[in-house]
């Protein structure tokens, strides 16, 4: 049966869809275009937020990065922890999911390489499984949780009697560890909580956010570049900025094309599915 | 045997949920908050064992194909081979040894990324073979979308700078106040379940008999 | 060009992961079955360390007796890969469950509903987009807790609000749509920095 034109843009080889995402997200990081880069209210807020604390603070960073979301999250990590470096904060990292703790194992190559000494300056807390538990157990009783810490191993241990000395917690993840931060630990110390996340769930956490439950919030890779351009730390969340930007047009691209083609063939006979 | 098959778990259940609720409710250190912060304790290192059980499980099901010789059977070869090697190496060598991080960092995560990055190709597919406008809520989920992915990026700023500010008021106003509606109705529904559990009304978790 | 062995196994996964978008091959299956062996195998190493960290080190050199009783739910856990005594393993995750159940029933009460609700009643109805907050809030709650089907005037009413609850929830997947996409981006840019950046060295 003769599709048309239509009808054929329609069917087109999924193949060819793949191919050109490929080459639209590849040009823009070989040639550069320079597109402007906003600040979005919510980066914005969790930078404020930081910015505001002394030099000195005790702030900690729970994060359960992993490889598939590490794209979006390690950019976004790094750059809060060169402000904190730079604001010079006492640092606790704790991962919170199993694949965690070997990207902690570079933040601390970074503490390391400025000038930070490990117990004294920052602390790397063990893994921990339990999700939610283990929120509620730092919560409750934050040295008993870490019951393998003993006194004498770490200065800044030794200095913390239990959560609420925690001035700033920062989760990072792509799940509902953000979630579980507010509900324990920032419900019952009022500890204030920024989170960074994957875009995926930004829509999801804005509710939190609006109620000032989240001071601030750090989402996906725009997030990332959008916070090292606010606290002048360079890194690689502006470098995918051109090629996003570029999928993105692509994908609005395809949306309209498809749906102009599924209109122009509507009324006659076309296989294929819907919402 | 019935008591405890049936009826111990649901009484676990009761107990150890009644004490970390009751716990919210004691704010100075008392005996129902030291059992609670117990409970809690050993909730962490059960959840250790739990994740044992994840290895446990895909080695029982790949043992079987090879066992039966099913399809794609020599695969499973390398799933098990693979699995009992690399776990060998890090409980006997640690997390931190060197072999065990590189081939976290060479295999795993480049395994895992992009695993998880074939999705953006699958989506782009989908917006362009399925994402179709056919009635009223389509539409307007499609035009949300769209506004939403241009105002975040830098090309939808250049092509007009109200892409942005229409997806900032999106994000702040429809989007987050549906969502606080959702994430409500969610947490009644999560109540609900939680205290079916805490009142030893739901037995679906412990699988049937 | 890289030299490192490490990086050209990586380079290897990665493109043997995105042939699949062409055709099913050898390489992605291989690839496949030792990502679910090794993924499987990190999370028992990570649980057997924390187990050693926070339960058998306390235990024998501390002498804090109290974490026995977990340790033995442990293990009764583990009788869950053995048929004739798998029924053992209920009892511990019976009260995982109740543990479990007690923290998110707090934290649902508290951060996921009342706080959400202190914080819509805090909104001063004195501009146009915080009224269309209440009104987009109002819809949504209906359109989920009033789901019912009465055929009087009150009910055709209810029924009404909810749909146009639905409109508004539309507006708000779309929202997720646009984060969603963005986020898979994301992953692909930076799988292909990697492969043209460390492993072919062209791009600077």
């Amino acid at each position: 049966m003769d599709q048309g034109f239509f009808g054929k843009i329609q069917n087109m080889d999924r193949r060819i869809i793949y191919t050109i995402l490929f080459a639209v997200l590849l040009v823009p990081m070989f040639n550069p275009i320079g597109l402007p880069l906003r600040i979005s209210d919510v980066t914005q807020s969790a930078y404020d937020t930081v910015e505001a604390l002394p030099p000195g603070s005790l702030v900690m960073l729970t994060t359960a990065n992993a490889p598939g979301t590490a794209a979006e999250l390690e950019p976004q990590s790094i750059a809060l922890i060169k402000h904190w470096i730079k604001k010079d904060f006492k640092i606790i990292m704790w991962p919170s999911a199993a694949e965690a703790p070997r990207f902690i194992d570079g933040y601390a190559e970074l503490l390391d390489k400025s000038g930070y000494v490990e117990g004294v300056d920052y602390l790397v807390l063990p893994y921990l499984a339990g999700n939610e538990t283990v929120f509620g157990s730092m919560a409750s009783d934050l040295k008993g949780t870490f019951n393998m810490i003993s006194p004498g191993d770490s200065a800044l241990w030794d200095s913390i009697t239990d959560v609420s000395d925690i001035d700033l917690l920062a989760d990072c993840g792509g799940g509902e560890s953000q979630l579980w931060a507010i509900a324990h630990i920032e419900a019952k110390h009022g500890t204030p909580t920024i989170c960074l996340i994957t875009a995926v769930i930004l829509a999801v956490r804005q509710p939190y956010y609006t109620s000032g439950q989240f001071k601030g919030i750090i989402s996906g890779l725009n997030g990332a570049a959008e916070y090292e351009v606010l606290a002048r730390v360079p890194g690689q969340g502006a470098s995918g900025m051109d090629a996003q930007s570029m999928g993105h047009l692509w994908v609005v691209f395809t949306i309209l094309m498809g749906n102009i083609a599924y209109f122009a063939t509507k009324g006659k006979k076309s296989p294929g599915g819907g919402m | 045997m019935k008591i405890l098959r049936a009826s111990l778990p649901i009484w676990l259940g009761v107990i150890a949920g009644t004490i970390v609720i009751l716990a919210l409710f004691f704010k100075q250190p008392t005996g129902i908050g030291t059992t609670a912060n117990w409970f809690m304790q050993w909730n962490v290192i059960l959840a250790s064992f739990a994740l044992t059980l994840g290895a446990g499980n895909v080695l029982r099901v790949h043992g079987n194909r090879i066992r039966l010789k099913s399809s794609n059977w020599g695969y499973s070869w390398v799933t098990v081979i693979g699995l009992t090697s690399y776990l060998l190496l890090g409980v006997i060598a640690g997390r931190t040894n060197t072999a065990y991080s590189w081939v976290f960092d060479n295999a795993y995560t480049p395994l895992s990324a992009t695993v998880f990055s074939i999705n953006a190709f699958y989506l782009s597919s989908a917006c362009y073979r399925a994402f179709r406008a056919r009635n009223g809520h389509a539409a307007l989920l499609l035009i949300s979308g769209v506004i939403v992915m241009l105002g975040s990026v830098g090309i939808g700023y250049a092509i007009w700078p109200g892409f942005t500010e229409i997806k900032t008021w999106i994000m702040n106003i429809p989007n987050s106040s549906a969502m606080r509606g959702m994430n409500i109705g969610a947490a009644l529904g999560i109540m609900g379940v939680s205290l079916r559990v805490v009142m030893g009304l739901e037995r679906g978790h412990l699988g049937g008999e | 060009m890289s030299t490192n062995p490490g990086v050209w196994l990586a380079a290897f996964f990665t493109l043997a992961i995105y042939s699949f978008l062409y055709g099913d091959n050898p390489a992605y299956k291989f690839s496949e079955h030792l990502f679910v062996g090794l993924g499987a195998a990190h999370a028992a190493v990570m649980g057997w360390e924390a187990m050693v960290k926070q339960a058998w080190t306390p235990l024998t050199t501390k002498g804090e007796l109290w974490l026995l009783g977990a340790l033995i739910g442990g293990v009764m856990l583990l009788t869950r890969w053995f048929k004739p005594i798998a029924w053992i393993s209920r009892i511990p995750l019976g009260f995982m469950m109740g543990v479990a159940a007690g923290l998110s029933l707090r934290s649902a009460i508290d951060s996921q509903f009342w706080r959400q609700i202190q914080s819509t009643l805090t909104i001063k109805l004195d501009s146009a987009n915080n009224i269309l907050y209440i009104f987009i809030l109002f819809t949504t709650l209906t359109y989920f807790l009033f789901a019912f089907n009465d055929k009087s005037g009150f009910g055709r009413g209810i029924k009404g609000i909810g749909v146009i609850g639905q409109y508004m929830m539309m507006i708000a997947f779309g929202a997720s749509l646009g984060s969603t996409i963005m986020a898979r981006l994301s992953l692909v840019i930076a799988r292909l920095s990697f492969l043209f950046k460390d492993w072919l060295g062209v791009l600077q």
